[in-house]
């Protein structure tokens, strides 16, 4: 398996200044590495205000790193500038997905804008795209005239995953994707997930608060608290010999509810 | 006899000149000293049902029910100000968004203050009362595992987090010493460690002063660890009710299957990385429910015979409403 991206000592500052008189809110992140390797899923676990959805946006550029570098299949992605093949190579689906979609914009719309942006096909070629990416995704094609509120959680969450993957992206960055999520539609999207994923060796981080599903799909987790990776490692070494203490508070807290004796 | 007794509760509403039932004939029963889940996925009509208990309801709805008591006294034929009583003192409803369900204009500790019942204040002079309620007040939010009650008693709703909100919600709820907690919902959102706290202070509160709780939720890892008893809704139908315990080991209604199902954390044998089986579909709109069992056209063993809204059938303690349920082929 080769590396697709590499992050390297990521450092972000956030200072939070509301007065002149009082001390201002300094929040720190890093300095962060990371590697990524073909079709590797990578969990993101923590407390909240760990700094989790801030590495998640800084690693699809949605926002600008202070220093450090991210190396994207060995092109020289610096923290300065952002080339625009990293909007191809690394997509992002937002918390919400329902909100993060114009609701004034019909679904082909919604994805024909990330093609119009970035690549020079024309309108019949982009007008096809979004219809293959629409079927990759379970929708029919129909839904290209669909609004946001025609469609249920689960199908805005396919759409949202469609316009993730309508720019052939090597890496897939979810802020918490199934926590709003009921069960069932949960667990369709998991099993698509994983499909997707063996189909296009996508490589696939996310952030969740549900270990279960965590231990179900991750490979290797990282465990972040105010803003430092204070752990990292594969997904069964993490969940059997958790070795920090902000780890060892999840795994119990998430063992004390499993049930223990599994009954049959 | 159970504290709480609701039979067939039929909830209508009116969208567009037709009449459609949010809630179809729901079945409910909370005995004293009793944790019962109430599972459903978003749709399915939890939140109705809790409105429907503490009578929050628009009038334009039409709420019918066989029976639907409170120790015996009906609730539906109650007037106003004996309904408002029983809601006051013996039941209490955290109610699902803390944040919203706030008063933004006046601070935590003055809502908490004003939420204490008359009777529960001690002294007779203002300033005696005055201080009664302040250390009722304390005591409460150290009760539900806040420290730091001088900075949050003294914080207004929108400068709170989430989880903080949430446990002044249920110190709120806590402060008339009712006999029925209603909690909708209440570890959304929660990372695991908050979560765990919430649910080992409602336990406590279950084993400590007998609290019956009605406990709300689709997070079906939280209900497992500090339920008894378990109702399964879907889509304004109770599907299957019963003991946690013979839910787990032995669904009988397929719904109830797929939501265990769902959870990987239920099941060790899975190997990781594996489809995780599901049904297909989501959960229809009260605008187009199917007639009959409504979890029909989704539901993998559905037969002719489906159309027909299957009656409530009993095994012991444990109900269910299916024509064709699991584990109980015919021979």
């Amino acid at each position: 398996m080769s590396e697709i991206l590499k992050v390297n000592q990521l450092y972000f500052k956030h200072c939070n200044k509301k007065s002149w008189l009082k001390k201002p809110e300094v929040f720190e992140l890093g300095p962060i590495d990371l590697d990524v390797r073909r079709g590797e899923t990578i969990a993101i676990i923590g407390e909240n205000r760990a700094g989790k959805s801030l590495l998640a946006k800084l690693l699809v550029g949605a926002l600008k790193a202070d220093s450090g570098e991210i190396t994207l299949n060995s092109h020289f992605a610096h923290h300065a500038y952002q080339p625009s093949h990293i909007s191809h190579d690394v997509r992002m689906i937002f918390q919400f997905s329902g909100e993060a979609m114009n609701p004034g914009l019909p679904v082909g719309k919604i994805l024909d804008e990330p093609l119009r942006l970035n690549t020079k096909y024309n309108e019949i070629e982009r007008r096809k795209l979004v219809e293959e990416v629409l079927i990759k995704v379970g929708l029919l094609r129909e839904h290209i005239y669909f609004y946001r509120h025609m469609l249920s959680d689960g199908q805005q969450q396919r759409v949202a995953l469609a316009r993730a993957l309508i720019l052939q992206p090597k890496i897939l960055v979810a802020d918490e994707p199934f926590a709003a999520l009921d069960p069932s539609v949960r667990s369709q999207t998991v099993n698509l997930i994983l499909k997707l994923q063996s189909e296009m060796g996508l490589a696939f981080i996310f952030i969740s608060h549900n270990l279960g599903i965590v231990r179900h799909l991750a490979d290797k987790i990282i465990v972040m608290e105010n803003g430092q990776i204070v752990e990292s490692g594969k997904t069964e070494t993490i969940f059997r010999w958790p070795q920090h203490d902000t780890t060892k508070k999840l795994i119990l807290a998430y063992q004390s509810l499993v049930p223990q004796q599994t009954l049959r | 006899m159970p504290m709480l007794d609701i039979k067939n509760l039929t909830l209508e509403m009116e969208t567009g000149g037709v009449r459609v039932k949010a809630l179809d004939r729901v079945n409910l029963a909370i005995n004293s000293g009793e944790i019962r889940a109430l599972v459903g996925e978003s749709g399915s009509g939890k939140s109705l049902i809790v409105s429907a208990i503490s009578g929050a309801l628009p009038p334009q709805w039409h709420v019918t029910a066989d029976r639907m008591t409170w120790k015996g006294e009906n609730l539906l034929s109650m007037r106003s100000e004996e309904r408002r009583e029983i809601m006051r003192r013996d039941i209490a409803v955290v109610f699902q968004n803390p944040i919203s369900a706030m008063d933004p204009s006046t601070t935590l500790g003055e809502q908490l203050e004003e939420s204490i019942p008359k009777e529960l204040v001690e002294g007779k002079l203002f300033w005696q009362r005055k201080q009664s309620r302040k250390r009722t007040a304390i005591g409460l939010v150290h009760k539900v595992g806040i420290k730091n009650h001088e900075h949050y008693l003294n914080a207004f709703p929108h400068q709170i987090s989430t989880d903080i909100g949430q446990k002044f919600m249920i110190a709120m709820a806590l402060v008339s010493q009712p006999d029925l907690l209603i909690a909708d919902d209440p570890t959304r959102g929660m990372e695991t460690t908050t979560k765990t706290k919430v649910l080992k202070l409602l336990a406590r509160l279950n084993q400590t002063k007998s609290l019956s709780i009605l406990f709300v939720s689709h997070d079906l890892l939280a209900i497992a660890s500090m339920a008894h008893t378990m109702t399964v809704l879907y889509c304004g139908q109770t599907v299957e009710s019963g003991h946690m315990k013979h839910i787990r080991k032995r669904p009988l209604h397929p719904y109830t299957k797929a939501l265990l199902d769902s959870a990987p954390s239920f099941r060790n044998d899975l190997p990781p990385k594996s489809y995780l089986p599901t049904l297909d579909g989501t959960i229809p709109t009260l605008q187009h429910v199917p007639i009959g069992c409504r979890l029909g056209p989704r539901c993998p063993r559905a037969q002719k015979q489906c159309v027909v809204t299957p009656a409530v059938r009993k095994v012991h303690d444990h109900t269910y409403s299916c024509h064709f349920p699991l584990h109980m082929d015919k021979r």
